[in-house]
C-alpha cells in the first residue's frame, strides 16, 4: 500500500531537485557576504567591459570631435571625464549587483529551507517505519 | 459568457495536462516567429535565412532554455549584418553585447519581453507589449520593453538604408557606412520618443494593477493604452510625423483587445461577489477581502448501474457488520494518534 504522505513529500523534493536545485546550490555553499562579494567581483569585470563598449560607441559617434580633442590640449580633461564617468557608472552597476545578489540569496535560502524541511519529514517517516518493523 | 468560461477552463486543463509539450510548442513558436522576422527583414545571408535552417534552429531552441533563443537570435543577426557590411555587424554586436551585460546579467528571465516587442511591432500591435508586461511582469521588465524597441528601430533603420550601405558607387562626400549605422541609434528621435513613452506606460500599468482597488487590471490596461496614445500623438505632432497617428489609433484598439484577452485568462474576477471578513490570531488582527474568480463548475457525470454488474467488473462490497466497522474506526484512530501508517495494523 502506498504511503500518500511520503509520496507527497518525495514529489516536492523531486520537483525542487528538477527545477531549482542548480540555481540555489550556491546559496547552500556560500555565506551571504561571500556570495555577494563573488557577484560584485564578476560585475567589476563585466561592468568595465560594458563601460568600454559605451566609450567605443561615444567615440565612433563623435569621431570628428575626438580627433580635435586628441590634437589639442583638452586631452587631460577628456581622460579625467572618462575616469569620473567610469567611477559613477561602476558605482551604479555595483549597487544594482549588490541589491540583486542579496535578494537572490535571500530567496534561494528560503527555498533551501523548504527543501530541507521536506527531507527531514521523509527521514522521520523512514525512521518511524524502521522502529515499527523492529 | 458561460461558454467562453468553459472554453477557458478546458484550455487551462489541457495546458496543465500536457504542460511539457505546450511549453515546448510555445518556445518553438516564439523562436520561429523571431527567426522568421530576422530572415524576412534583415536576412542578407541567404544560407542562414533559408526556411529549413530557420525551422531547424527553432526546433533546437524549443528543447533548450529560453536564453539560448536570445543567443541564437543575436548570432543570426550579427551573421546577417556581416553579410551586409562590416560596420553594421560591428555596431550590432556591440549593441547586443551591451544589452547582455547591462540588463540580462541581472534578469535573465526578462528575455521574453525583449524578444516579443519587435515581433509585436511587425504585427502592428506594439502598444500591447508595455501593457502586458506591466500586467504580467515586474517594474524592471520595462527596461526589456525599451531594449526591444531600440532593437526594432535600429534594425528597421538598417533595413531601410541597406541599399545605400552596399552601394559601391556612393561618393566620398556622402555619409560613411559607420555614420549611417550609428545614426539609427543616435539620430533617431522617433525611437527615443517611443522608448520613453513605452517604458513609462509599462510602469504606470504595473503600479495601477498592484493597487488594492476594484477592477484594478481593467483600469491599468486603460491607463497604459491611454498614456501611450496621448504621449505618442503629442510626440508625433511635435516631430511632424502625423502620418503615424492613424496606425497608432488602430494599433491601440487591437492592442486593447489583446490585453483584455490576456486579462480574461490571467485575472478574471467577479467583483459582484466580494466577501469581507475579520479575524485575529496571537500576533495580528486580519481584515480580509476575498474576490472570487469567475469559474464554471464542471458537468456532473452520473453513472447508473442496472442489474448484475459482475460482468462489467464492478466489485460489489459485501455489507460489513457493525463490529467490523467499529474495529476499522478504532484502528484508524489508533494509527492517527500514534502517527503511523494504518496498513501496518492490518
Amino acid at each position: 500500500m502506498i504511503n500518500e504522505d511520503r509520496v507527497k513529500e518525495l514529489y516536492a523534493i523531486a520537483q525542487y531537485e528538477g527545477t531549482q536545485e542548480q540555481k540555489n546550490r550556491q546559496m547552500g555553499q556560500y555565506f551571504r557576504d561571500d556570495y555577494v562579494w563573488k557577484e560584485l567581483f564578476k560585475s567589476f569585470f563585466l561592468g568595465s567591459i560594458a563601460y568600454a563598449i559605451l566609450i567605443v560607441f561615444w567615440g565612433l559617434a563623435n569621431s570628428s570631435k575626438l580627433g580635435a580633442i586628441m590634437n589639442g590640449d583638452s586631452i587631460t580633461i577628456l581622460i579625467i571625464t572618462v575616469i569620473l564617468t567610469y567611477i559613477a557608472f561602476m558605482l551604479v552597476y555595483m549597487l544594482v549587483t549588490y541589491f540583486c545578489a542579496s535578494k537572490r540569496y535571500a530567496m534561494g535560502r528560503k527555498e533551501l529551507k523548504r527543501y530541507s524541511a521536506h527531507l527531514k519529514k521523509v527521514n522521520q517517516m523512514y525512521r518511524r517505519e524502521e522502529k515499527l518493523k523492529k | 459568457m458561460t461558454k467562453i468560461l468553459e472554453i477557458k477552463d478546458a484550455l487551462i486543463r489541457f495546458t496543465e495536462e500536457y504542460e511539457a509539450y505546450v511549453k515546448i510548442l510555445g518556445k518553438f513558436l516564439v523562436a520561429l516567429s523571431l527567426f522568421l522576422l530576422i530572415s524576412m527583414n534583415i536576412g542578407y545571408n541567404t544560407r542562414l535565412s533559408s526556411l529549413p535552417v530557420v525551422v531547424v534552429l527553432a526546433l533546437v531552441c524549443s528543447l533548450l532554455p529560453q536564453f539560448v533563443t536570445v543567443i541564437f537570435s543575436m548570432i543570426l543577426v550579427c551573421a546577417n549584418m556581416y553579410s551586409l557590411c562590416m560596420e553594421a555587424a560591428l555596431i550590432s554586436a556591440l549593441l547586443l553585447l551591451l544589452l547582455l551585460l547591462i540588463y540580462f546579467r541581472f534578469t535573465p528571465k526578462g528575455t521574453t519581453a525583449m524578444l516579443l516587442t519587435p515581433v509585436a511591432f511587425k504585427l502592428g500591435i506594439p502598444y500591447a507589449m508595455p501593457v502586458n508586461t506591466g500586467l504580467l511582469g515586474e517594474a524592471y521588465n520595462s527596461f526589456a520593453v525599451g531594449c526591444g524597441v531600440v532593437l526594432y528601430y535600429f534594425f528597421a533603420g538598417i533595413h531601410q538604408n541597406a541599399s545605400i550601405l552596399v552601394d559601391p558607387n556612393r561618393g566620398n562626400e556622402q555619409l560613411s557606412n559607420l555614420d549611417i549605422v550609428l545614426g539609427q541609434l543616435t539620430g533617431n528621435r522617433e525611437m527615443i520618443l517611443v522608448v520613453m513613452v513605452m517604458v513609462i506606460a509599462t510602469l504606470i500599468t504595473y503600479m495601477i494593477r498592484r493597487m488594492q482597488m476594484d477592477n484594478a487590471w481593467t483600469i491599468a490596461i486603460a491607463s497604459g493604452l491611454a498614456f501611450q496614445i496621448v504621449g505618442l500623438v503629442s510626440g508625433y505632432l511635435f516631430l511632424k510625423l502625423s502620418d503615424r497617428i492613424l496606425p497608432l489609433i488602430i494599433g491601440s484598439v487591437v492592442s486593447g483587445v489583446v490585453c483584455f484577452i490576456i486579462k480574461f485568462f490571467f485575472m478574471n474576477l467577479d467583483y459582484a461577489r466580494i466577501e469581507r471578513t475579520q479575524f485575529e490570531d496571537d500576533d495580528y488582527y486580519y481584515y480580509v477581502k476575498a474576490i472570487p474568480k469567475k469559474n464554471v463548475s464542471g458537468e456532473e457525470i452520473t453513472v447508473k448501474y442496472y442489474g448484475n454488474t459482475g460482468s462489467i467488473g464492478k466489485r460489489m462490497d459485501r455489507k460489513k457488520s457493525s463490529a467490523e466497522v467499529d474495529e476499522e474506526i478504532s484502528k484508524k484512530v489508533f494509527a492517527r494518534e500514534m502517527d503511523i501508517d494504518e496498513d501496518l495494523l492490518k
